[in-house]
Formats: structure tokens, C-alpha cells, sequence
């Protein structure tokens, strides 16, 4: 049954990628995750908290997992890598946090979302 | 997952207990808030209580928002120097991405002179950054801000000539920094609120770890004390002192607590939540953090075993409980750090000698 799980990458490792990464552990599914450097910099920090998520690039947790979530800060979305990413459903859990993002009137205008200016992005 | 204690936190005589504060406006006799300078005095004499009562710390935080007195918390903590003998007297904390390592270890130094050796520095990145746009520091730069300043303060904290350099300050030669303390070390721990890259880099620099856990069931909070020590032995430093710092009430019955708790806490995350898209707080989620949650608010008996029951699940040895979150009657505050001191920590150490 677990075989037929899709794997789950997660980009961003921080708060909110380890506790999606503890969560999609607990639930059985195979996990990937990558923080903005080296795999190696994050590898104890996974092995501690989320045993188990394999750790990796961010281009080789996008080109590898069937679903991509990105929990990244927002501010950095435009560093994703949009050919490995591409044909993939990715779930974009980033909010726009003025307090770490800076004050930044394309990611507060109310006229669109955030998540709408990430898949712009990733379309290109 | 499991919840060992990571530590055995030795004796519970060992344990510190501190109180820590942002300097809120609390109100007056006639319901008023209090202004900014008369809310500093109360944190003076707050101090000075806690001090004759024993208690180990007092915490100051900064902020640079109306709703806080306290924006540079060295000078208050130089104010309560003079007037106090046992205390110690920390930040909580100093945000250091906005702040120059050189300036805030000759603050400290300072506080640490007026008090015979009672200074420490907490050191953080804030999860305010109103002093960004302030001070003129770009949040771009969050992260290697302080990434840098962490470093730079590892090095002027030795207290000998300091050779350093990097892209967000200017390059030091051979420069020494005064006053020297009497210890030659400014006790200096790093706070973090969940972010793994943090607990790495205090184990890195071997400053003692403050989690600062203000929501959620403190538990969570078990496999980074485990992350700090593990990364410690790799780094081969010290993992001994790890701390906790949640906020807390604390009355004569969990009623009256609750009921001066809630409306003060109701303001003051309203407030903020204005700035950050949260919505109004609602009392069934606060009596829920109350409940099971990191908020340690009730009678003294009620918080002592909860307090108890975290220090044990931890395995840390400090616990600075912030009080008087939002404008609470400054009668009430100073009610709550005489139970405090004579009913909660007693209790707390009694609880944890019993295994
Ligand atoms: N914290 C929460 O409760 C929460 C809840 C919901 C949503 N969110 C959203 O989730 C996002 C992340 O928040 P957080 O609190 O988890 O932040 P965080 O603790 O600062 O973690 C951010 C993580 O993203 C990594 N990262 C940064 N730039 C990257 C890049 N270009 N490529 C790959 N990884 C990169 C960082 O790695 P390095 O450390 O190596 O730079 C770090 O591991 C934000 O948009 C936030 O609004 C957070």
C-alpha cells in the first residue's frame, strides 16, 4: 500500500518544513527535504527532528517527488527551480510575512494572491 | 514521538527561575494605562521585589512598538543594578541583527560592572523586526545579519583583541573592546523560537539554548533540546544549560487568574495581530493554551505543576515565565511576583524532587 503513495518533497526546512516533514513521516509517506544550502547543513537538524525524510538539493527534491511543497520564505520564491518543478503539483504553503519578507506592495496587494504571483512564476 | 527528559536537570535546587518582561503598560488604581516612563518605574520596582523574594533573573526584552516601554533594555537593567544585590539581570532578548556586537558587549559590560558580575545577554533574531526599518538594516539581509553578528559577538565576548571581518559592519583589527568584566565572561545564551538552523548554531558557538515556547503543548519542543544536544557533541561544546521562556499568570485561585489574564492577553495579541493578519483571539482558544497549551496561568498550585510537569518533560534547568502580558492592574502584577516567589517556585522545586 505504502508503494503506491506518492512521495512528498518539502522545499524549506525550517519551522514549518519539519513539522510538514514530521507529519508526512507519521503518516507513512516517503519524504524529501531541502533547506537553501547543502543537504549536508541540514542533515542533522533531519535526522534529529524528522528521522527518516531523506535530505537533498532543492532541485533534486523537486525533480524527484510527486508532490512538491514549498515552505520556503516567501521573499525567496523566485529562486525555485522552475524546469523541476514543471508537470508537478506543488502545494505553496508560503505566506507573506512583512515582518521577515520586508514591505513589499507586490506581495500585499490585496487585488491578488501570493500562491497566484508563485504559479505566475512557475509557468514561465 | 517519544518525550523522554533529554537531560536529567540534576537537583531542582539547581533550576533557575526567572520572570521576564517587554515592559507592557499596565494600568493604574483608576483603571488608567500607565505612560511609558511610569511603566518603566514599575518594572524597576518589579525587579527590586524580585530580587528581595530571591528570585534568580529578570528578563528584558525589547521592542519598538507603542503598546512596550522597554526599547533598550540595558538601561533599565542598569537602573535595577544599583538597587538590587542577588538578581540577575538579563535580555530577553537583545536582537542582534540589528544591533552591533561591539556596542551591546559594551553595554552589557557596563550593567555587568554596576552590578558585581549580575549581566547576561540573551541573544535573538526577533520575531518583531520593527527595529529593521528603524535602525536602518535591511530584512533582506535577515538571515545573514545574524548569521555575522552572532559570530562577532562569539569573538568580543572573549574579551581579548578582536581581528574580524565580514560584509555587514566594518572590519575589526586587533580591536579591544572595554570595559573588561571583573569574570572576563558575560553569561550570554541564544534564544530561538523553533527555527532548527538556531539550535545548530548556539550548539555551534556553545552559548546556552533559551527555547522560547509561547504557543502549543511544550513537548513539541522535546527533539530540539535533543537536536542542541547532538549538534553540542559535534561540535564538541557544552549542552548543560538548556532554558525555557513562556508566558504566565499567576493569582490566588485559576478564576481570578483567568479573569485578569484574558482580557489583558485579548488586547495585547489583538493589537498585534492587527499588523500580521491574525484574526481577534477568541477566549475558548486562550482557556484551550491555558489548558494545554504554553500558557502558565492560575493559582500557584495550578502553575507549579504545570511548570513542573514542562521542566521534567524538557530536561531544562531555567524557566523565565513572562508576565504581565498586556495592560494588566500593576497591583496584580506585583501580586503575582510575590506568588511567584513564595508559592510557585518553592512548590515547583518540592514537585521535582519528587520523581
Ligand atoms: N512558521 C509557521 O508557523 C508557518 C505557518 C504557515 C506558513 N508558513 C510559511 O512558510 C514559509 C517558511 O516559514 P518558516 O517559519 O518555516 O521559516 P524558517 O524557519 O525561516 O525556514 C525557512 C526555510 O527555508 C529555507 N530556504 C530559504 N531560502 C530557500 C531557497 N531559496 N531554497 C530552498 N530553501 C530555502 C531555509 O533554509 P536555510 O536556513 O538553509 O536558509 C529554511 O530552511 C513562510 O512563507 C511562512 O510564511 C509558516
Amino acid at each position: 500500500m505504502t508503494a503506491a503513495r506518492p512521495t512528498i518533497g518539502i522545499i524549506g526546512a525550517g519551522k514549518l518544513g519539519v513539522v510538514l516533514a514530521q507529519l508526512a513521516l507519521a503518516a507513512r509517506y516517503e519524504v524529501r527535504i531541502a533547506g537553501s544550502g547543502s543537504p549536508h547543513a541540514i542533515g542533522l537538524s533531519m535526522r534529529v527532528l524528522a528521522p527518516g525524510a531523506q535530505t537533498m538539493t532543492t532541485i533534486d527534491v523537486a525533480s524527484s517527488s510527486d508532490i512538491v511543497i514549498l515552505a520556503l520564505p516567501l521573499r525567496n520564491y523566485q529562486h525555485l527551480p522552475v524546469d523541476a518543478l514543471a508537470d508537478k503539483l506543488v502545494i505553496d504553503a508560503m505566506n507573506y510575512w512583512w515582518e521577515v519578507d520586508g514591505e513589499n506592495p507586490a506581495l500585499s496587494d490585496p487585488a491578488s494572491s501570493t500562491s497566484e504571483l508563485v504559479q505566475e512564476h512557475l509557468h514561465k | 514521538m517519544a518525550t523522554q527528559p533529554t537531560s536529567a536537570a540534576s537537583k531542582s535546587s539547581d533550576i533557575l527561575f526567572g520572570l521576564d518582561s517587554f515592559g507592557d503598560l499596565p494600568t493604574d488604581k483608576n483603571g488608567d494605562v500607565m505612560s511609558h516612563a511610569a511603566a518603566i518605574r514599575q518594572v524597576v520596582s518589579e525587579a527590586m521585589l524580585a530580587d528581595k523574594l530571591g528570585i534568580d533573573v529578570i528578563a528584558l526584552g525589547e521592542h519598538h512598538r507603542e503598546d512596550f516601554s522597554i526599547s533598550s533594555p540595558e538601561t533599565v537593567l542598569a537602573g535595577i543594578a544599583t538597587q538590587t544585590s542577588r538578581i540577575k539581570l538579563a535580555s530577553g532578548v537583545t536582537v542582534l541583527s540589528s544591533d552591533d556586537p561591539v556596542r551591546v558587549f559594551e553595554r552589557f559590560a557596563t550593567v555587568d560592572a554596576l552590578s558585581n558580575g549580575r549581566a547576561q545577554i540573551i541573544l535573538g533574531r526577533g520575531s518583531f523586526t520593527e527595529s529593521f526599518p528603524l535602525f536602518g538594516f535591511d530584512l533582506r539581509n535577515y538571515e545573514q545579519l545574524f548569521e555575522e553578528r552572532v559570530e562577532l559577538m562569539a569573538e568580543v565576548l572573549k574579551e581579548k583583541p578582536v581581528t574580524w571581518k565580514g560584509s555587514t559592519r566594518a572590519a575589526l583589527d586587533a580591536a579591544d573592546v572595554f570595559p573588561k568584566t571583573e569574570s572576563g565572561r558575560i553569561h550570554t545564551s541564544i534564544g530561538v523560537g523553533g527555527s532548527p538552523q538556531s539550535v545548530v548554531r548556539a550548539a555551534k558557538y556553545g552559548f546556552p539554548l533559551m527555547l522560547a515556547v509561547i504557543g502549543g503543548s511544550p513537548e513539541r519542543f522535546v527533539p530540539y533540546a535533543e537536536l542542541y544536544k547532538q549538534a553540542a557533541a559535534e561540535y564538541d561544546t557544552s549542552s548543560d544549560e538548556i532554558g525555557i521562556h513562556s508566558p504566565g499568570f499567576i493569582a490566588e485561585t485559576d478564576e481570578e487568574a483567568i479573569e485578569i489574564a484574558w482580557p489583558a492577553h485579548k488586547i495585547n495579541f489583538d493589537r498585534i495581530g492587527k499588523s500580521r493578519g491574525w484574526p481577534p483571539v477568541r477566549r475558548d482558544h486562550f482557556l484551550e493554551e491555558v489548558k494545554h497549551g504554553s500558557l502558565y496561568i492560575g493559582s500557584p498550585e495550578t502553575v507549579a505543576q504545570k511548570m513542573a510537569r514542562t521542566i521534567k518533560t524538557l530536561g531544562v534547568n531555567r524557566f523565565d515565565l513572562v508576565y504581565g502580558g498586556g495592560p494588566m492592574p500593576a497591583t496584580a502584577r506585583t501580586r503575582m511576583i510575590e506568588l511567584y516567589a513564595t508559592q510557585v517556585i518553592p512548590r515547583v522545586r518540592e514537585l521535582l524532587e519528587e520523581t
